[in-house]
């Protein structure tokens, strides 16, 4: 997910908040701030559109996007669906 | 009522705005709908959810598109995609749309988007295989690829030509009249005013439903669920897109497997655990004659690789390589292509790595949706829509008229019957004791004091997909009573402030999409594309020729079949069409 705006450097444009589709980014007394940062999907758009490249994304992912998890649920019901014959 | 937080002025005031079209979603077809009721004469009003120019799945579509050129052999291509839409589509609606392809690439042209030019200035065509080995499908590049700028250029042009745009509105129900759609009932994210909306047609425009939870997680079928809300019927629901997952990459880098092979490029291989190329064992239909190896988009494979594992043979491997990889990729995605290559880079993924493992699952919905007339009519007065919200008539993925291309077609449709039909129109009957329950009903989870929320709503919906990932009658029908359960659960939902009662609301509206799949998955008793039934693991080449509608009634989720009336279209499947996903003779598990 999204780790940090870096202050420094951030002109405070507001192309990133414009981007994300989760409502993750607002801007607030005039600065870029991450709000909502569990909403993030590692779209990565903010990361590439930044024009000063402020953004850092770490990548971690709110367990309830995981899309890891949701095919190894299916692999396992998969074989386990031949075993009980299905 | 609230406490003050993240410096947003928690006013809570009441707007009422007037118009003849209300257009919700601000994607090419929302913009497309927008330009043409305005250009018929209709006083337009649009909103958006997030921000107009930048939001919803059109921006990251801009990668290609397929046209029909004035000079193709039209025939020919109907036959071909008929075909391609697996004889599902609504062959009226193929055959004036596609036609139409080359105006509306004229149309972005015009306002300033552009697409990859040749030498001698002309847009230039790359070729796509499809299901078929003797029907290649054009495609046109977007320049430059995947940028944000295309769609603000169409925004520009809409608003130029007077549309009213409001941002950070989201639509939470459509309102009704005697029947009619009379508008729709809203709230600003930011600041959590209300807003009535008040219009003589709607049209939604909202994009499509991605159930589980792997890809796009904002697309949670609002319009979609709204529509069936109001009473309109669903159909396809039961058809998507596989999703590539399962490879080691983190975030929302799955997507971009399919983005590592461009059309052109189809040399991977897809192995079992045993290291056999499984999909020789398959009858998977005549794309496979002749071609080897195959590649994305993995449409019939996936009923294969289900097979696969079910017989312990999982998991399943991909391999990419391709002789200059980096070179030929760069040659497709052009400027695009470094932006790419870092993207996979940063989500730990190797280009020279050998293999991954390959995972697929049943992902965005862009083939089901809002059924609609060839020109964009829902089954309700009053309500219209367009793009890939709607079923686009029964187009399929991967065909010319998915995606971006049916969106501007059947959004600018949509637009057109709503102004016509709003000329017949007298005023706006609002039904006061409606919407002041609408109203109630739009911020109660502000007022709960405690309850559930809308994340932990989606855990509990996502673990509830298994039963629709893998789908069987009796799994089927537990994923509807779960989702209904779910549903009852969502009663007590809790929101903190406005952002999570837009997630509320948008929790609500997966929970009725997820329901309806399920339903139309059930109707559906084969195996076809990405609909898998572990039930009936092939297809049905006598008795397909069917849509499952869905709707709902007194709150319960229903369906029923409906004939396609297959006498009065021209194209009709040859008797000979294969069964696809037998084992060949001579193989086994």
């Amino acid at each position: 997910m999204i780790e940090s705006i870096n202050e420094l450097v951030c002109l405070n444009c507001g192309l990133c908040e414009k981007l994300c589709a989760n409502d993750v980014i607002r801007k607030s007394n005039g600065k870029m701030q991450i709000v909502y940062p569990n909403d993030c999907s590692n779209c990565m758009d903010c990361l590439f559109e930044c024009p000063v490249d402020a953004i850092t994304i770490n990548f971690a992912m709110p367990k309830k996007f995981c899309a890891k998890t949701r095919w190894e649920r299916i692999k396992e019901a998969l074989v386990e669906e031949s075993m009980i014959g299905n | 009522m609230l406490t003050e937080r993240h410096g947003e002025k928690m006013s809570n005031s009441s707007h009422s705005l007037t118009t003849d079209v209300l257009v919700i979603g601000t994607g090419i077809a929302g913009l497309f709908a927008a330009m043409r009721a305005k250009e018929m004469g209709a006083d337009v009003l649009v909103v958006e959810q997030g921000e107009s120019g930048f939001s919803g799945l059109s921006v990251g579509g801009t990668h290609r598109l397929r046209p029909v050129l004035p000079e193709d052999d039209f025939d020919e291509i109907m036959k071909a995609e008929v075909r391609e839409n697996e004889y599902l589509v609504d062959q009226d609606f193929q055959e004036s749309a596609l036609r139409e392809t080359w105006d509306r690439i004229q149309d972005l042209v015009s306002f300033g988007a552009d697409f990859r030019r040749g030498d001698d200035g002309q847009i230039k065509m790359y070729y796509n295989d499809t299901l078929y080995p003797e029907y290649k499908q054009k495609n046109i590049c977007w320049e430059p690829m995947g940028s944000y700028k295309h769609l603000l250029k169409v925004k520009t042009e809409t608003i130029r030509r007077g549309v009213k745009i409001l941002d950070k509105v989201l639509a939470v129900e459509l309102l009704k009249s005697k029947g009619k759609i009379q508008g729709a009932a809203a709230f600003n994210l930011i600041n959590g005013d209300f807003y009535l909306l008040k219009a003589k047609a709607v049209i939604i425009a909202t994009g499509g439903f991605c159930g589980g939870g792997s890809v796009y997680q904002s697309l949670t079928g609002d319009g979609i669920a709204m529509a069936l809300q109001a009473g309109a019927e669903l159909r396809n629901m039961e058809f998507g897109k596989a999703e590539t997952c399962g490879m080691p990459i983190r975030g929302a880098g799955p997507r971009w497997i399919s983005r590592l092979l461009n059309p052109q490029e189809q040399e991977i291989t897809v192995t079992n655990s045993k290291g056999e190329e499984f999909l020789e064992k398959y009858e998977l239909g005549r794309r496979m004659e002749g071609r080897k190896p195959y590649g994305p988009p993995f449409r019939v494979e996936l009923a294969a690789m289900f097979q696969e594992i079910k017989e312990g043979n999982g998991p399943c491997y991909i391999d990419f390589r391709a002789p200059d990889k980096e070179s030929r990729m760069r040659e497709f995605w052009g400027s695009y292509n470094d932006r790419l290559v870092t993207e996979v880079r940063l989500t730990g993924v190797s280009l020279d790595k050998i293999k991954y493992e390959l995972g697929l699952v049943f992902g965005h919905c862009q083939a089901g949706g809002i059924k609609i007339s060839p020109n964009g009519e829902s089954s309700i007065a009053g309500l219209y829509a367009g793009g890939v919200a709607t079923d686009l008539c029964g187009v399929m993925q991967y065909t010319v008229l998915s995606g971006m291309m049916g969106s501007m077609i059947t959004g600018r449709r949509a637009g057109e019957s709503a102004a016509r039909y709003t000329n017949d129109q007298s005023e706006v009957m609002i039904d006061e004791e409606q919407l002041e329950s609408v109203k109630r009903e739009m911020f109660a989870p502000i007022e709960h004091k405690q309850g559930i929320s809308a994340d932990e709503i989606r855990l509990k919906a996502q673990k509830a997909w298994l039963n629709i990932d893998l789908r069987t009658q009796a799994r089927l029908e537990k994923a509807m009573e779960e989702f209904q359960e779910l549903r009852k659960e969502a009663s007590d939902i809790v929101a903190q402030d406005y952002h999570e009662l837009a997630k509320c609301h948008k929790i609500k509206n997966y929970l009725y999409c997820s329901e309806a799949v399920a339903a139309a998955a059930l109707g559906r008793q084969e195996t076809r594309l990405e609909h898998i039934r572990l039930d009936y693991p092939l297809t049905d080449n006598k008795e397909w020729l069917k849509w499952v509608i869905v709707h709902l009634e007194q709150d319960k989720i229903k369906s029923y079949l409906e004939n396609l009336p297959m006498e009065r279209w021209k194209y009709k499947p040859e008797p000979t069409v294969e069964n696809r996903l037998r084992l060949k003779e001579g193989t086994s598990l």
